[in-house]
Parts: structure tokens; sequence; C-alpha cells
């Protein structure tokens, strides 16, 4: 997760139904590295949307194993979650979740940042994938845990870069 | 902050002002590597707590070393192991390690400064911890910690800077 093209485009939300009181489909952010030259040791997020408090804050890449995903559809990019060709919006969930479930895996290699929501913590992991879809589109997750035996705002968007 | 020296030793808490609801005076942790082979990745911490519920807390946690620049301590004094609490310290020695922990914490949010950064869970939601260690720190040569807790805003509740040394 050091590799800088994570920061070479922006990304776009495609999916929120899990944390949607912190990103809105169609939000968009980039990653920019605090050096150019050699692996970074953090990122800043810049954000665009309605919820500022993502903007400035730092993701560092930790975790050693990067992990492997696998999508069979590309992501319509042009039409909603619900209107993706049948059996793809569960494809993509089932990835993320599996994606979750790594999260507090201290070995998986991820982007790590910490935003305040409500006047607590929501544990944020970034997951990028370059070229992951068939369509060759790169992809992402954007996973939060934000409190325990609930699940506000715990759970797993996704994206890709904007067209 | 990936330097090994720090995981060959336990450190035990002298000072847990602000922080009581995750450990004790006299409580102390080790930070197990990752591995043995080159530069950790991460590191377990080891929490020995006398209360099993504060022990809880710290189980199966870890620590990301991140940063890049190590921030510099000035303690003027060594803090006296032998006192029991924190109170009964010289005055000047209390207030030289308080100045120290709050300047730490005031410097802990900068991304470039290097720390041990992890997170614990407490009463449903997370605490930022951030571990700062030194070596030779006091003025006795002793090594130093300072643990510093971050949970929410505005409260102050569990949010400070606990410190200690090797036992």
């Amino acid at each position: 997760m050091k590799n800088l093209w994570v920061s070479d485009q922006s990304w776009m939300i495609r999916e929120n139904s899990a944390i949607a009181h912190i990103v809105d489909i169609g939000d968009t952010f980039t990653l920019e590295p605090n050096t150019a030259s050699g692996p970074p040791e953090y990122f800043s997020l810049v954000y665009t949307g309605q919820y500022s408090f993502w903007n400035g804050r730092i993701f560092y890449p930790v975790g050693v194993n990067a992990p492997k995903i696998s999508l069979r559809s590309s992501w319509n990019d042009s039409v909603s979650p619900a209107h993706q060709a049948p059996g793809v919006y569960d494809e993509y969930k089932t990835v993320a979740n599996s994606l979750r479930q790594h999260a507090n895996d201290p070995q998986v290699a991820r982007l790590l940042g910490y935003i305040m929501v409500d006047g607590h913590f929501a544990i944020v992991n970034l997951f990028c994938f370059q070229n992951a879809q068939p369509n060759k589109a790169h992809w992402f997750t954007i996973d939060s845990q934000w409190a325990q035996m609930t699940t506000r705002q715990d759970g797993t968007g996704h994206g890709d870069p904007p067209h | 902050m990936s330097n090994k020296w720090w995981s060959k030793r336990r450190w035990q808490i002298r000072d847990n002002f602000g922080l009581s609801d995750f450990f004790d005076i006299g409580d102390s942790f080790r930070l197990v590597p990752n591995t043995n082979v080159g530069k950790p990745s991460f590191f377990w911490i080891r929490f020995k707590n006398k209360d099993p519920e504060k022990s809880k807390l710290w189980k199966g946690r870890y620590f990301y070393p991140v940063g890049m620049q190590s921030p510099k301590t000035s303690l003027k004094h060594a803090w006296d192991d032998s006192k029991a609490m924190p109170g009964d310290q010289n005055k000047d020695v209390k207030s030289d390690f308080d100045r120290e922990g709050k300047h730490l914490r005031g410097i802990s949010d900068n991304p470039k400064t290097a720390r041990l950064e992890g997170h614990i869970l407490y009463d449903k939601h997370w605490a930022i911890i951030r571990i700062f260690c030194f070596s030779k720190a006091q003025s006795d040569g002793k090594d130093w910690f300072a643990i510093d807790s971050t949970y929410k805003s505005p409260s102050t509740l569990q949010d400070g800077t606990a410190h200690g040394d090797p036992p």
C-alpha cells in the first residue's frame, strides 16, 4: 500500500449504503502523499462533499500482506447501485464484506486513519486495488468502524476513479 | 520509532492521571515485534494489569510505528520509582514530567511525529493511543515513555497522557 499510484487520481464513492452519514455517492477524495520522492510515510486526504471531517485527515500505509480480490463484473458508473446488472451489486458487497473481515488484522496491508464523527472516532481502513475490475478500472473500499454493538456508521462503501 | 530497543524491556506505569480507566500505577507492558527479522511492521502490546477488566482493553491490540521525526525530550529530573504515588514526587519532578507529557500530547497529532499508534475499544468507542519511547531520557540515564489517549470530543474522559519507565 506504499505505492504512489493510489495518489495518481481521485476516487469517487459509488456505493454508500452502510456508511451513508459519512459519505455520499458521488463524493470524491484524493490521497496526497507527504513526499513525491520515495515511498510516502502517509497521505493527507482531500475530500469533496458535505462531510468536512474528512478533510486533511491522515492515512498511514500499514500492514504487510496485500489482500487479494477477484471481481468478475465491472461496476457501471452511469447507474445507481440499485440499477446495476443482476448480481453485480451483490458481488461487490460480498468482496467489500470480505475485506471488512480483514480490517482488524494487523498484517493486512491498507491505509489506516481516523475521523471524528459525533464526538467519537471512527477507524477508517482504505483498500485500493489497481485494475481490479474486468474493464481495468481501479477500485477501492472504504471501511468504517465507529462503535461496538451498533451498526451505526459501521460498514463498507466502495468506488473507483471518476471519469 | 521502528527501532527495536524498546521492545527488549518491560515498561511500567508510574503516573496514570487522566487514564485511570485504562491501567493502574504499577501495571506494565511489553511491545512484541511482529517479526525478529528486519524492521518490525507492528508491535503487539502485552499488558499486565492488576485489574482484569482493564486487561481486556489491551488484549490482542497492536501498534504501528508511524511518523518519521523523533520527538525530543528535555527532562531535567529523574522520576523516583521508590515513591508509590506521583503526588509523593518532589514538586519540581512532577511538574517536569507533566510538562513533558503535555508537550508530547501537543505534537501527537502531527503526522510527522514518530510514535507508536494504535486504538483500543473503551465503553463501546475507540480511543486513539500513542506511545512515545525515549532512550536514557531521565537525568539518571533511565529510559522513559509516555502513553497518550484521545477518546472523545469535546469531553476529557480518558483523554490525557500517562508515563512510566522500566521496572
